[in-house]
Formats: C-alpha cells, sequence, structure tokens
C-alpha cells in the first residue's frame, strides 16, 4: 500500500517540488531576501566558493578511504579463510587489518611473483605509470590468488589507486620478513612508547592486585583499560605482566583459529578434534564464563610450546604455582545485546575469583565499542572496577619510536627521511601500529618513489612539536590546509598514499574546535588576493580549522553538530553586531534543511554555512595575531532544543490526557443527567405513603462533605417529611441537588483547567 | 453543566452568530447534494469547528452530534504501536494525526481507508458518503501531507474530507488546491461583545458593557478566550466589575518581561539570558510564531516610526523561516540578535544627534 502510493505520487512530487521553488522563488523577490543578501557580501561568495570546493575533496577523500576500509574488510576475511591453512597464529599485538600483510607475505613467499614487481619501480615516475605497473602486478597477484584457491570475488573490487599502490607495498613487504609492529614489539618497560605515568598507573594496579590475591581477600580485582586503537594498552599489559612474573591467560571469541593456546586445557583437546562444531555446540555465554572460571582455577597448558616452555610442566600438573592475570580483549557478542548477562557473569566472578581481571577496550566516539553499555558507570563503581584510560600516543615519542626502527632497518632498505617520518608520526594520529606499518609501507617502496609523488617532502613541514595530543592534530589540520592552499592537496595525497589514518574526533572536541578556531599568517602563503578596498572589512586571515574536516571527524550529523555550536557560541562573540550576523547564518542554516526531500544532501552545507558564519562574522579575530579577549575557561554546554522539545512534546502529552479525561467527564455528566431524568419521570416513580430506605438515605449522605450540601440533605428530608403526599417534588429536589452538586465539580475543574491553560 | 464555551456553541448554521453570508453559502452546498473537500482555515477560537459541526448537522441531521470518544490502533511498517484517539459519530470520524508525531501519515492512510471501505449504511435517507474531519493540518509532515493528496482522490466516492487548520501556509500547494478553501476570519470586537451579552444573559447574569469591551479587547479577537475569560471572571466574583483587572495568562506576562529584557540591554550576555526565556516558553508549549508574535507586539512599543517598518520586516523575514525550518530557536533567537542590533544603531545615533 504504501510503497504503491509512493510510486504513484512520484511525478507529482516533482511538480509540487518545483512548485515550491518558484514559490519561494517569487517570495525571496518580494521579500528581498537571501539574494540581495550574499550581493552585499561578495566575501562570502568566496567562501561558499571555498566550501563547495572542499566539499568536493572531501567527498572524494572518503570515496578513497572507504575504498580503502572495503579492502581491509576483503583481507580480514581472506585472513581468516587462509589462516587455517598456514598455520600461522597472527599475533595478539597486531590487529586484524594488519594480519593481511603477514597474510601477503606468506603467500608470496611461497610463489616466484617478487621478480616482475621488482623491475618496475625504479623505472616509474609518474603516478599514472605506477598505476599501469601495479596492475600488472596485480595480474600476477591474482593467478596467485586463484591458485591458493581463495574466494575470487573479493580480488577485482580494488580497482582505486590507492589500493594499488598499498597492494603494490604489500608485494614488496615481502622481500623484507615480520612487520615492524610485530618485529619491534616492546620487551620490556623501557621500549614502551607509552606516557610513564600510565606504565606507572597500570604496573601499580598490577602490583596491588596480586598482593590482594595472595592475601586471598575477597573480591577479585577488575581491570577496565581503555584507550584509542593502537594507544599500546595490550602492549603495555604484556610487558607489564611479564616483568612483574604474571603469566597472562587470554580469551578469544572469534574464530577458531584465533583461540589459540591461551584458551582453556579442555576446548583446545576439542578444537583439534574439530573445531567448528565444538564451537557451535556451546553458546558463547557459557563458553565465556566457562573460561573466566577455569582460567581463574588452573594454569595455562602450552600445546604449542613457543613462549612458555618452562611453564611447561607445572602447567601440566594443573596447579598453578605462578601468578596468572586473565586478560579479556573481545567480549563475545551476546553480551553488547543483553548487558546484565555479562555484569552477572563479572559479578561472579568477582566473588569467586582469584587471579586479577582486565578487560581491554578500544573506546571510540560513535561508541561501537558499547563500553557505556557494558561498563555502565554505576557498575564500575559497584564493583569496585578500576578504570585506566590510555592516551593516543604522543607525536613526540612516536617520532622518537620511528627513527629508532628506521635506524635498525638501514642498510636493508633505503631510509626515510626525517620529513617522511614526522609526517608518517602525524598522520598516523597516535596510532603507534599503524605508524610503524605505515612507515614499513614508506620504506618498503623506494624514497624515489615517494619523491616522484610528492616532491616537497625535503621541505619540513612540522613546526616544533609539544608533546599534547592537541597540538597535534593542529599541526595536522595546519599541514592539510596549507597543502590544499598551495599546490591542490598534493600533500594531503602522499599522506594517504602513505596510508593516513580517519581520525575521529570527539564531540567536545570539534564543538571546541570551531569555537576556539585560528588563523594563519597570510604570509606563509603565497596565492592571497586582497579584497577591493570596499569589502576590506570582509577581510580576513586564511583559517587554520577545516569546518567541514572538523563536521566529517566528528561522526555525527549536521543538524546535531550545528545546534551545540549553537548553544555556545554566543559566548564566544563580543559585539551586538557580530551575534547579528552570526545568529543570522545560524538561521540560514537552519533554513537550508528545511525542504525535506533535500535534507540529507543539504544537510553539510548547512553545516559549513553555519561554522563558517560564525567564525566570518566575529569582527574581533580578524587576524593571526589578532588578540583575544581573556574570558579564562569557558565551559561547553549540551544543546538544549532536543531537551526542551522532547520536555515540550510530554507536555503536550499530558495536557491531551488531561483534556481527553475532561471530555469524557463532560460526556459522561451531560449523559448522566439525561438518564437520571428519564429514569426518575419512568421508572423509579415514587409512591405514595413509600418510606425513605435507611440505606439509601446514608448513600446519599456519604460523598457529601461540606455543610453547605448537608444543608440540602437536611432540605430533602424536610420535604420528604411535609409532602409525602405529592410525589413530584422530591424527584425534582433530587434532581436540583444532584445538578448542584456537578456544578460545584464543575467549576472546580474549570479552575484546572484556567491553571493550565495560563500557566 | 459544562463551560460555557460548549453550553452555547450553535448547533445549527442558521444559529450561527456572525459570518451569516458564509453560513448561507454552505447551506446551499449542502442542498447542492455533491460536496466537495473543505479545507476550513483561520486563527483559533474564530469558529471554525463550530461551523464545520453545523455543517455535518446540515448534512446528516442531529444523528451527529452522538458522538463517542474511541481510541484506534494502528502499527508501523516498522512495527511500532501507535494509539489515537478519535470522536466519532455514525457518519463523521474527526481524528487529530499530529498526535502520533511524525507516523502520521500510517495513522491518515489507515483511517481513511477504514472508514472509506464501509459505505453508509442507508444510503437512501442519507448522503452516499461519509466525513472524516482532520484537525490541524499545518501540523501534519510534509510526508503525511503527500499521502493525504493520493488518498483523497482514491476514495473520493466513499468519503469526503474536512480539514482544519490555522493556516494554510503549511499546507502543500497540491492539498490546497484539492479542497474548498473556507476562510472563517475572527470575530470583530463588537461581535464578540455581542456574544458575551448574549451569554450571560442566557446565564442570567448583567455583563456591562465596558467589561464585556474589556475581556474582548484582551481576548485578542479570539471568542473561545473570550468566553472561558468571561467565566473565570464569573467564578472569581459575580457582579462584574469594569474596575477590576480581566486576569492574564501567565505566559503572555513572562513573554512580556522577556520583551523588556530585549530593550533594555544590547549584549551577547542579555541574549543568553532571552535564549534561556525562549526555551522556557518553548517547553510550556507556547508555539514558536506566538512567541514571535507576542515578542513583535512588545518590542514594537519602543520603536520609532521609521524603525517600526525595519523590525517588522525582519520578523516577518523569520517567522517565515520559522515555518519553514525545523529548530525554532535558530529563528526566535536571529530575530532577538537583529532586533537588538537594529535598537542598539538607533540609540546611537540618538545619542550622535544630541551631541
Amino acid at each position: 500500500m504504501v510503497t504503491e502510493t509512493v510510486d504513484h505520487d512520484n511525478n507529482d512530487d516533482d511538480n509540487t517540488y518545483n512548485n515550491n521553488m518558484n514559490m519561494e522563488g517569487r517570495i525571496d523577490g518580494d521579500d528581498d531576501d537571501d539574494d540581495d543578501d550574499d550581493n552585499n557580501r561578495p566575501n562570502d561568495e568566496i567562501y561558499i566558493l571555498n566550501t563547495v570546493l572542499g566539499i568536493v575533496k572531501r567527498l572524494e577523500l572518503f570515496k578513497m578511504s572507504v575504498s580503502k576500509y572495503e579492502d581491509n574488510n576483503e583481507d580480514v576475511q581472506i585472513t581468516k579463510i587462509i589462516s587455517g591453512k598456514l598455520k600461522k597464529k597472527p599475533i595478539s599485538w597486531v590487529a586484524p587489518s594488519f594480519d593481511t600483510f603477514g597474510l601477503h607475505s606468506q603467500v608470496e613467499q611461497n610463489t616466484p611473483l617478487t621478480k616482475s614487481s621488482q623491475s618496475h619501480p625504479s623505472s616509474s615516475k609518474t603516478l599514472k605509470r605506477l598505476s599501469t605497473d601495479f596492475q600488472h602486478s596485480k595480474k600476477h597477484a591474482f593467478t596467485v590468488a586463484s591458485s591458493q584457491k581463495r574466494s575470487r570475488e573479493t580480488v577485482p573490487n580494488r580497482s582505486v589507486q590507492q589500493s594499488l599502490f598499498q597492494s603494490h607495498c604489500l608485494t614488496r613487504i615481502t622481500q623484507g620478513s615480520m612487520l615492524w609492529s610485530d618485529k619491534y614489539a616492546p620487551n620490556s618497560k623501557a621500549e614502551l612508547a607509552v606516557h610513564k605515568r600510565k606504565v606507572e598507573e597500570i604496573s601499580e594496579w598490577l602490583e596491588k592486585a596480586s598482593a590482594q590475591c595472595l592475601k586471598g581477600s575477597a573480591a577479585a580485582p577488575v581491570l577496565l583499560l581503555t584507550g584509542p586503537p593502537g594507544a599500546g594498552k595490550t602492549a603495555c599489559v604484556q610487558v607489564l605482566c611479564g616483568e612483574l612474573g604474571f603469566s597472562v591467560q587470554e580469551w578469544s571469541s572469534t574464530s577458531s583459529q584465533a583461540a589459540d593456546q591461551w584458551i582453556s586445557s579442555e576446548n583446545m583437546a576439542a578444537s583439534e578434534h574439530s573445531q567448528v562444531d565444538v564451537y557451535q555446540s556451546q553458546s558463547q555465554n557459557a563458553m565465556f564464563s566457562n573460561f573466566l572460571l577455569r582460567a581463574n582455577k588452573y594454569q595455562a597448558l602450552c600445546l604449542t610450546g613457543q613462549s612458555h616452555q618452562n611453564d611447561k610442566h607445572s602447567a601440566n600438573i594443573g596447579i598453578s604455582q605462578r601468578k596468572t592475570v586473565i586478560v579479556v580483549e573481545e567480549i563475545p557478542n551476546t553480551f553488547y545485546r543483553d548487558a546484565f548477562l555479562f555484569h552477572d557473569i563479572i559479578r561472579k566472578y568477582k566473588r569467586c575469583g582469584k587471579s586479577p581481571l582486565i578487560f581491554i577496550l578500544s573506546d571510540s566516539n560513535n561508541n561501537s565499542s558499547g563500553i557505556q553499555k557494558l561498563f555502565p558507570k554505576d557498575f564500575l563503581y559497584q564493583l569496585h572496577i578500576a578504570n585506566i584510560c590510555m592516551n593516543p600516543v604522543a607525536p613526540t615519542m612516536l617520532v622518537k619510536l620511528l627513527t629508532k626502527v628506521a635506524s635498525l632497518e638501514v642498510g636493508k632498505l633505503s631510509t626515510p627521511s626525517t620529513a617522511v617520518i614526522e609526517s608518517v608520526a602525524v598522520s598516523s594520529s597516535g596510532d603507534i601500529r599503524s605508524a610503524l606499518n605505515t612507515l614499513q609501507f614508506a620504506c618498503t617502496k623506494d624514497t624515489l618513489d615517494l619523491k616522484a609523488i610528492c616532491p616537497r617532502t625535503s621541505k619540513p613541514h612540522l613546526k616544533k612539536q609539544s608533546s599534547s595530543s592537541n597540538s597535534k592534530g593542529r599541526l595536522k589540520y595546519g599541514n592539510s590546509r596549507r597543502a590544499s592552499n598551495e599546490d591542490g592537496g598534493q600533500n594531503e595525497e602522499y599522506a594517504s598514499a602513505l596510508g593516513v589514518k580517519d581520525k575521529a574526533i570527539f564531540l567536545f572536541q570539534s564543538v571546541g574546535k570551531i569555537l576556539h578556531f585560528k588563523r594563519g599568517n597570510p604570509a606563509e602563503y603565497s596565492n592571497i588576493t586582497a579584497l577591493p578596498s570596499h569589502l576590506c572589512h570582509h577581510e580576513r586571515d586564511p583559517l587554520l580549522v577545516n569546518p567541514e574536516e572538523v563536521a566529517f571527524k566528528s561522526q555525527l550529523s549536521g543538524d546535531a553538530l550545528t545546534s551545540f555550536i549553537h548553544e555556545n557560541y554566543v559566548e564566544f562573540v563580543s559585539t551586538v553586531e557580530d551575534l547579528e550576523r552570526a545568529a543570522e547564518y545560524f538561521s540560514d542554516a537552519d533554513y537550508l534543511s528545511a525542504l525535506w526531500m533535500a535534507r540529507e544532501e543539504l544537510q553539510s552545507y548547512a553545516v559549513s554555512v553555519a561554522t563558517r558564519g560564525f567564525i566570518h562574522s566575529n569582527s574581533e579575530i580578524t587576524r593571526h595575531d589578532s588578540p583575544r579577549r581573556n574570558h579564562g575557561w569557558l565551559p561547553l554546554h549540551k544543546s538544549r532544543w532536543f531537551s526542551a522539545s522532547k520536555q515540550a512534546n510530554d507536555n503536550i502529552i499530558s495536557a491531551r490526557q488531561l483534556f481527553k479525561g475532561q471530555i469524557s467527564f463532560v460526556q459522561e455528566i451531560a449523559v448522566f443527567s439525561r438518564t437520571t431524568q428519564t429514569s426518575r419521570t419512568h421508572l423509579e416513580r415514587l409512591h405514595e405513603k413509600e418510606v425513605l430506605a435507611e440505606e439509601e438515605e446514608e448513600d446519599s449522605i456519604d460523598p457529601k462533605n461540606s455543610p453547605a450540601k448537608k444543608d440540602l440533605v437536611e432540605n430533602i428530608e424536610d420535604t420528604d417529611l411535609l409532602g409525602s403526599q405529592s410525589n413530584v417534588q422530591p424527584a425534582q429536589r433530587n434532581e436540583n441537588d444532584s445538578d448542584d452538586d456537578f456544578k460545584i465539580e464543575e467549576y472546580d475543574d474549570d479552575d484546572d483547567f484556567e491553571d493550565f491553560e495560563f500557566s | 453543566m459544562s463551560l460555557w464555551v460548549d453550553k452555547y456553541r450553535p448547533a445549527s448554521l442558521a444559529k450561527l452568530d456572525y459570518h451569516k453570508d458564509q453560513a448561507a453559502h454552505l447551506k446551499k452546498l449542502v442542498e447542492g447534494g455533491d460536496f466537495p473537500h473543505l479545507l476550513v482555515y483561520g486563527p483559533s477560537g474564530a469558529g471554525k469547528k463550530t461551523r464545520i459541526m453545523c455543517t455535518l448537522r446540515e448534512l446528516y441531521g442531529p444523528g451527529v452530534e452522538k458522538l463517542r470518544i474511541e481510541q484506534s490502533h494502528f502499527t508501523t511498517p516498522s512495527n511500532k504501536k501507535l494509539e489515537i484517539s478519535t470522536i466519532s459519530s455514525n457518519y463523521h470520524i474527526e481524528v487529530n494525526p499530529s498526535d502520533v508525531g511524525h507516523n502520521d501519515r500510517v495513522v491518515i492512510q489507515e483511517l481513511i481507508k477504514n472508514v472509506a471501505q464501509v459505505n453508509q449504511l442507508d444510503t437512501s435517507t442519507q448522503k452516499n458518503f461519509k466525513v472524516v474531519v482532520l484537525t490541524e493540518v499545518d501540523r501534519l509532515s510534509k510526508e503525511a501531507q503527500h499521502a493525504l493528496r493520493r488518498t483523497m482522490e482514491k476514495y473520493m466516492a466513499t468519503c469526503r474530507l474536512i480539514l482544519c487548520c490555522n493556516s494554510t501556509s503549511k499546507v502543500i500547494p497540491a492539498i490546497r488546491s484539492r479542497c474548498l478553501g473556507l476562510r472563517v476570519a475572527a470575530p470583530t470586537i463588537d461581535e464578540i461583545c455581542q456574544i458575551l451579552t448574549t451569554v450571560c444573559k442566557k446565564e442570567g447574569l448583567t455583563i456591562p458593557r465596558e467589561m464585556a469591551e474589556k475581556v474582548a479587547e484582551k481576548s485578542g479577537r479570539n471568542l473561545r478566550r473570550a468566553l472561558l475569560m468571561c467565566e473565570a471572571c464569573r467564578v472569581q466574583q459575580y457582579p462584574f466589575n469594569p474596575e477590576r483587572d480581566v486576569s492574564e495568562p501567565d505566559w503572555e506576562i513572562y513573554l512580556r518581561e522577556t520583551a523588556t529584557l530585549i530593550a533594555q540591554q544590547q549584549s551577547p550576555k542579555r541574549l543568553l539570558e532571552v535564549r534561556g526565556r525562549l526555551y522556557e516558553l518553548l517547553t510550556h508549549c507556547i508555539p514558536p510564531d506566538v512567541i514571535m508574535k507576542g515578542l513583535l507586539k512588545e518590542l514594537l512599543q519602543v520603536c520609532d516610526g521609521q524603525m517600526k517598518a525595519e523590525v517588522v520586516q525582519n520578523a516577518a523575514y523569520y517567522e517565515h523561516r520559522l515555518q519553514q525550518g525545523q529548530k525554532a530557536i535558530y529563528h526566535l533567537e536571529a530575530f532577538v540578535a537583529k532586533f537588538m542590533a537594529i535598537y542598539k544603531r538607533f540609540l546611537e545615533e540618538g545619542i550622535a544627534d544630541i551631541f
């Protein structure tokens, strides 16, 4: 029914749409609307043009990154399929996307493919040329793939240049050996690139926990370790456990292969027998709780015999001499649906567990990791679960680490310049794993190629870096912004060629970035044309923030971001004139999303208008060195609009309920009065010499409390006594009585009504 | 027994107090046999609903007045249960689809389908169609309005729609063109006075002429409100005293205070304060366009001639946006900011002139 209607309406819709547009146009003309405003502010046109360009560019970037992600996913699938065959256990340190490289290296070590790919890159100078090369080498890869009996259909999808480039890099890596993120995994506390204080915090917790366990106190200590991916959470725990003499038992819930030597003995034995059946026969829920209880009791068996050779003896005996730490990195899917189950298990463990339990979860701003759901605040508090939150790795540390790794690799491959290292560090946004592997790519490829793609790598882009993560973000934006100003985003291209990481930022940060916008020094820019003299009051220094980028990274709907900025912008504006213009831009932005048919498409434009409008209308900060009003620390607020509209809706609903009640009440009364009249006259005729029954009298008295009504009742009694000879009168009296009663109630009700209406 | 508003509501076209020409037209329309879809619009308290009910009575006779309240249940395609209350007689059904928010499309389609699928029982004595009365059509989502369009044509044979709204500007043109528009203008002050007097007479009360005028004035030509206010006065004290103030709704006082705040000081800080008040009004279910209107009315009092035109123009501009846009607060605030800027400029010019 619904679809049918829609189909029929399609043509008409277009017509109406046009009509609407026409009407709008007419109104605009009459009312001296938008168009004229724009004529008054040609600089805005420049802004809008910039905006549109920016959006187009962003779209392209987005497409690329999407295709990249798709690639990764395919690779992960392939890994899962093939890893069983290869018997190569992915090291837990490395994320799934990383297994890809391992896979490729495995595959290609077995084949004589390397020759063909080796000959090309040195001769290739341009990207175009490169891409053809890659297609060439890809063909080989494809044949290899089919010969390895992988699923075919996953491969041909990758047609974007970027991914070609990556896959090419992958083939080159084969000549190296391991992944660097794997090879240079930290072995000692000193090697950790994590901030000292965080390391101390974790090790303190571990020591305290072990002491607590040895003492045999009632509750098992539980730790929740969160942080962005690649911040070194797992590495940190593993290194510290190693140094403090803990053995680690790790839960793994994904595939049968991933259930490696850490998993408890029974499952292990079964998995050797037939992996799939066993894993499906038990619910994840039961498996998880079993794991926790068993891991708590027994030492791990070391069947693979790789790492814990010396443990083997004690493990076989089954009595743990060593201290154990249970680490859970992936939480079974069922718990995301039903967090209560999970909470129950943890409670149980808390009661009877003896070893410390550590949960390691990556947090992200779209809450896909479900930390909020699995570990709500009150739950953490209730069970005394400690929560340590890791920050992204500081860029200085990252640069230091990368330089060290690069120097270790000297001789085998071409050495990357410091500029390359720095841009890798910055583009990885604090993800140490991705940084290391990006660097590996960069080195595997000849630096010659890097130069071919980006001729300006020699020029250092980075200012002196401070260690705060905030400044790193700024550096990053500074880079891309300048690049797009100067040479059409080649630098960005270069960065994404290296495998730049898409960075998401939290709502607070994104709102802050817009509100505390920064401007750059125009001296650093070459192609800025000054505005004509009559527009010079619109002249602004180039912006260091890219609002579209911020909006994109905030991963919010444009509407929501705009409303958050709207809630807070007033405090950042000092004069009424600026305020007037900024408010106007917000109104414009909302108006853009008015057409319901185009709302989706126009939302990103609306954000641009709102954010850039706000920034431009701030006439105080027009120069990069304009003095800023010292407003101290301004707290940001949540948008009130959503809660306000929700409350208004609730109020409306409750008011409706009230009215509904009133309508039925009025109706009831109307009906009631009519029936009494008929029933009294027709049915309950009071006959002569009839005596008023005791109960009836009491019934009629009971509900009446006020003295006035008692008078009435007495009246009735009087009339009863007096005029029992006439049968009409008492009935009428009764009628009157009931009438009065209703009236009084009615007035009460009226008052309520008035109150509501006017309050 | 019931509120005066309901008690003395005219029940037939002949008894209407004002717009008698229109009543005659309606009568002729009904007598003509075929009946088009109607779109009744006008300010609140003008008597739209009264006219609709009178027309229905004219169509079907007193049977229309046997009303019952029912709860109808609908299920959206996404399996969400909706509940909406309808008021219906044997011949018509009245519903306010905007009660269910953005799911109104489902309600409209299902409800009209249900009604239209059953023919009138005794077509010999009655008209061969039923009537669906939809109120607050201007608050329907665009989606629902588009859905309505098709439904209107499809079930033309068995059902007629009477749409009721305050303003046609939020009704899509496609619907407007399918209906016979019927504007019910607000009654004049005189008409309201007359009605108040007659109602009071029927109640056995006397109301002085000044008092009636005062009430009519305060009501803003809203007859329903005038009657309610009059009744409230009656409750407060009976022998009507023209000197005594007619109690005003609290939100109007609040709005006036807000306007004073705007006129007093023009600064970002003050705007924040005003914003808080605007939110307060919105959460108390005062519609944004009413807020805009009220603010304008109060603010105009501090303006001089030329500025008035500018302010009114801006108010119209932002009111239009308010109707079109999503978030009313943006536009209300933009208007306030605009006024602040204009007023500040005006004040500064004034000071410059003095020196």
